[in-house]
């Protein structure tokens, strides 16, 4: 057999099992269909919070950059601009990966682990005149600006007031776009205090219980109309608003992006906390299905400081599957990670978030 | 998740608005592999990647049905779309390993 | 959920739909319950033919030619939705010389029966299909044949039951048949218990299953078929085509046509005959199915492997070889997804349709020829079920010609 472990996806998650299985001297290919590896902390051009165990203070960029290095430095293969496909389980107990490059070529990973590190998608929100050209997911704007230095527009509606809202505006902000206001349908703001003040201290307005009605424009965004809602969410009769804006980014959340999972006959739960429908896992993150392993945001929607930890419980888990680190040695560097994790689900969101984690794990257990 | 009475595209691939949707579930569809064959919500070029919260949205609005029962229809490779004649060349190299390249 | 009905149609594909609507405009109180959703199974993935030309002689055939007759009254007087019902023709395509030559003999033989099937050249095949390659010498043609959405048509059957005074009940798992005095009585469901005399078996590869719960063996199996569907393109091909296994030696051409005669050269099928075990990928047949949207599906790799619905490496990539050869300008093409069903097998290649040793409980399953047959099929059973006179002798496709069938009662 070709490999020992893929890793399908180059985020926080993936490169982070990587440097843990690889260390323990597991084969491992990882496969990324981006151009450019790390995922979203390429992106990510913002300072992290938290302790300095989670690289507080670092902007996510730079520990992409060191989370690189590393994997150069344990030999782990890094194939870019790679799609996977499929997976299908092949003879024996053994998964083939399907692949395919940039010019289409197709092949194929036999391998005895796979590691799903695929992260999540953008929640879409329909209304009407969503389909007009200027209306995008606030991570589409961010990759447009912090990636490829283009800004999509110059004067921007945000909906959604979550963390991924605020930082998004702010950074749209910086890139010389205006933006007109965040809105959000819920009664308070979803993110942290701190990117909101540094929203307010620009003078965005932040709107709550507010809710688009319509985007118009002939064939391109010219204006969005917005509602104030009452408590059952029913825009409110002559509150409406018009902003001129030629951009609607959407920020309603992200759901784990889980299709190979689904297709590798995982078994799944419903928690609305991490996402919607996601993959159950044990606490070595491996799933339902023998050899199929998961970590990062398609094992619940979190941050990329717990991606990276969970990661690293992967790709710890994965080396003592294979026999490459003792179960003592093993368990006792999955505890320590165990321990960050717990530290980064502090917090009234982060309690919440770890209470369905746990629940997933024991729904692991139950069949 | 739908906000007013007007029209709305919900399936941006095989332009499917939400009318069509409800009708489908209004005729019985309980399921959203049920209204994927009724309407083809889903059959486009994404695979319902987009549309298949909406269209789980609608169903459980409109019937009652919590969202966790509201699973994606089957998920089938391949998850991007690949060009016919690379795969064919696996095809064909998979053949003639078992030497049994008969057309 | 209803209490009590005339009949249970158990089974929501285009099988169990056609019955439900038979026998809705016959009698009351007729239900139909399906365990996920209306084509949900087998009659929402395959080709959407109604072929008469690959056909076996006897019921076979007879319910095809039927079927062919009834479905455009059906678009016209009866359904409610366009099922995109098109009688464009069908084409087998063969690749050798020798094939061409058994093709003689075939089509003489199937015009005995009155099918009006022709012998194209490679050129009239080209012809008629300008995007097949010049590795087809010729083909079978018969302009009497069509196609439809699959979807659709099992939807319409659906609708028109349900107007005719049919309920469906969908998401409902039927959990035991029960007998009172060895006739059915009543049936337990996920929902609900119905008293009913009447049951009806149209559960397609699940049939064996739902037959185990009266105590009979039903031998039908899934047959694993797996095929690609491609982004929508502009027009490429006109009709469904079938392309026959290759043949370089006499031998083998004479077999090319095979499955379409009696197969079992006057042998009984056993009750106990298991599908072969061997995987066949590789000597599938080819299908090529345009859609009214523009996509195209093309298949076929076919094996047993139980109730597993994955889609194999192998079986996609060997599929997309032989319809680049077949149909070259596709190679530029994307596949945007695969699937899987289980076409109901059964070992004469005929399905089981009539009444059983155990009273009330009828059988229509294991059509591998589903969209073909259901027109014929769902009336042939209503008649035998309110006694009236039948358009098709439905004798021969009873379960009794299975030896060993009546140990198992």
């Amino acid at each position: 057999m070709a490999e020992d472990l893929v890793i399908i996806g180059s985020g926080p998650a993936g490169l982070a099992a990587a440097v843990e299985a690889a260390r323990a001297g597991v084969k491992v290919t990882v496969v990324d269909e981006n151009a450019s590896p790390g995922g979203q902390l390429f992106k990510q051009i913002h300072k992290f919070f938290g302790s300095e165990e989670h690289q507080a203070g670092i902007r996510g960029i730079d520990i992409g950059y060191r989370l690189l290095e590393e994997c150069h430095l344990a030999k782990v293969k890094v194939m870019l601009n790679t799609a996977a496909w499929g997976i299908f389980h092949s003879s024996g107990n053994a998964t083939t990966v399907a692949i395919k490059n940039k010019n289409d070529s197709l092949c194929s990973l036999d391998t005895k682990v796979v590691l799903l590190a695929t992260g999540a998608r953008e929640n879409p929100l329909a209304f009407p005149g969503w389909t007009l050209p200027g209306v995008m997911g606030a991570g589409a704007a961010q990759t447009l600006i912090n990636l490829h230095r283009i800004r999509p527009g110059n004067r921007v509606l945000m909906i959604g007031s979550g963390n991924v809202g605020l930082i998004v505006s702010y950074q749209l902000k910086q890139a010389g776009a205006d933006i007109a206001a965040v809105i959000d349908i819920k009664p308070e703001i979803g993110g942290w205090g701190v990117h909101a003040a540094k929203l307010t201290r620009t003078g965005i307005p932040i709107l709550c219980s507010h809710k688009i009605i319509e985007v118009r424009g002939l064939d391109k965004v010219e204006e969005a109309h917005v509602a104030r809602v009452d408590r059952e969410a029913k825009s409110i009769p002559g509150s409406e608003k018009l902003f001129k804006v030629d951009t609607v980014c959407i920020a309603v959340g992200l759901s784990p992006m889980a299709e190979l999972a689904w297709s590798g006959g995982c078994r799944f739960a419903y928690l609305p906390e991490l996402g919607g429908h996601v993959p159950v896992h044990n606490r070595s993150m491996e799933t339902t299905r023998n050899n199929i392993y998961i970590a990062g945001d398609i094992s619940g929607i979190e941050e990329a400081s717990t991606a990276m930890e969970e990661g690293k419980i992967a790709g710890i888990s994965i080396a003592r599957s294979l026999g490459l680190l003792k179960n003592e040695c093993a368990e006792e560097l999955i505890r320590n990670k165990e321990k960050n994790l717990s530290a980064l689900r502090g917090g009234p969101m982060g309690k919440t978030r770890k209470l369905a984690k746990e629940k997933l794990i024991r729904l692991f257990n139950i069949c | 998740m739908l906000m007013n009475n007007k029209p709305v595209t919900i399936c941006r691939c095989e332009e499917v608005g939400n009318k069509t949707i409800e009708q489908a579930i209004d005729d019985g569809a309980r399921t959203v592999d049920a209204v994927k064959r009724a309407t083809r919500a889903g059959m486009g070029l994404c695979q319902g990647r987009t549309c298949q919260s909406l269209v789980a949205a609608l169903i459980s609005c409109k019937t009652g049905q919590p969202l966790a029962n509201l699973v994606p229809s089957t998920s089938r490779p391949p998850f991007r779309p690949v060009r016919l004649e690379s795969l064919a060349e696996v095809g064909a190299k998979l053949l003639l390993e078992k030497e049994a390249d008969k057309i | 959920m209803k209490k009590s009905a005339q009949a249970v149609i158990i089974g929501g594909g285009i099988i169990g739909c056609a019955a439900a609507y038979y026998l809705a405009k016959e009698i009351d109180d007729v239900i139909l319950i399906e365990k996920k959703c209306i084509a949900g199974e087998s009659s929402g993935a395959n080709y959407g033919m109604v072929w008469q030309q690959t056909r076996q002689d006897g019921y076979d055939l007879a319910a095809a030619r039927r079927s062919l007759e009834i479905y455009p009254q059906l678009c016209r007087e009866v359904f409610d939705l366009d099922i995109e019902y098109e009688e464009k023709g069908g084409m087998t395509l063969f690749f050798t010389d020798l094939q061409a030559e058994a093709a003689k003999g075939y089509v003489e033989y199937k015009n005995s029966l009155g099918v009006p099937v022709r012998l194209l050249s490679g050129k009239e095949t080209r012809s008629l299909e300008p995007a097949l390659s010049s590795r087809v010498t010729g083909s079978l043609f018969c302009a009497e044949e069509a196609q439809l959405n699959p979807f659709y048509t099992t939807l319409a059957f659906a609708r028109a039951a349900q107007k005719e005074g049919a309920t469906i009940y969908q998401g409902v798992e039927v959990l035991s048949i029960n007998l009172d005095r060895g006739a059915v009585c009543s049936i337990s469901t996920s929902e609900g218990k119905i008293f009913t005399n009447h049951v009806i078996n149209a559960a397609g590869s699940w049939a064996g299953t739902v037959g185990a719960m009266v105590g009979l063996k039903v031998p039908v199996f899934p047959h694993r078929l797996q095929s690609l569907v491609t982004e929508q393109i502009p027009k490429l091909l006109t009709r469904t085509i079938q392309g026959s296994r290759i043949a370089r030696t006499s031998e083998e051409a004479a077999k090319t046509f095979q499955y379409a005669y009696d197969t079992t050269g006057g042998n009984r099928p056993c009750i106990n005959q298991q599908p072969p075990a061997e995987c066949i990928i590789e000597s599938s047949l080819f299908y090529a199915k345009p859609t009214v949207n523009g996509n195209i599906v093309l298949g076929t790799a076919c094996d047993f492997a139980g109730y597993n619905r994955e889609t194999s490496y192998e079986a996609l990539a060997v599929i997309a070889h032989m319809a680049k050869m077949i149909i070259p300008r596709l190679k530029d093409v994307n596949i945007i997804r695969s699937w899987a069903n289980f076409d109901p097998w059964t070992a004469d290649g005929i399905p089981i349709v009539g009444e059983t040793g155990v009273k009330g409980f009828f059988i229509a399953a294991g059509h591998g020829t589903g969209m073909s047959h259901a027109p014929a099929t769902g009336e042939a059973l209503a008649g035998l079920i309110t006694g009236s006179a039948a358009a098709i002798p439905l004798g021969e496709a009873n379960i009794n010609r299975f030896t060993g069938y009546r140990e198992e009662c």
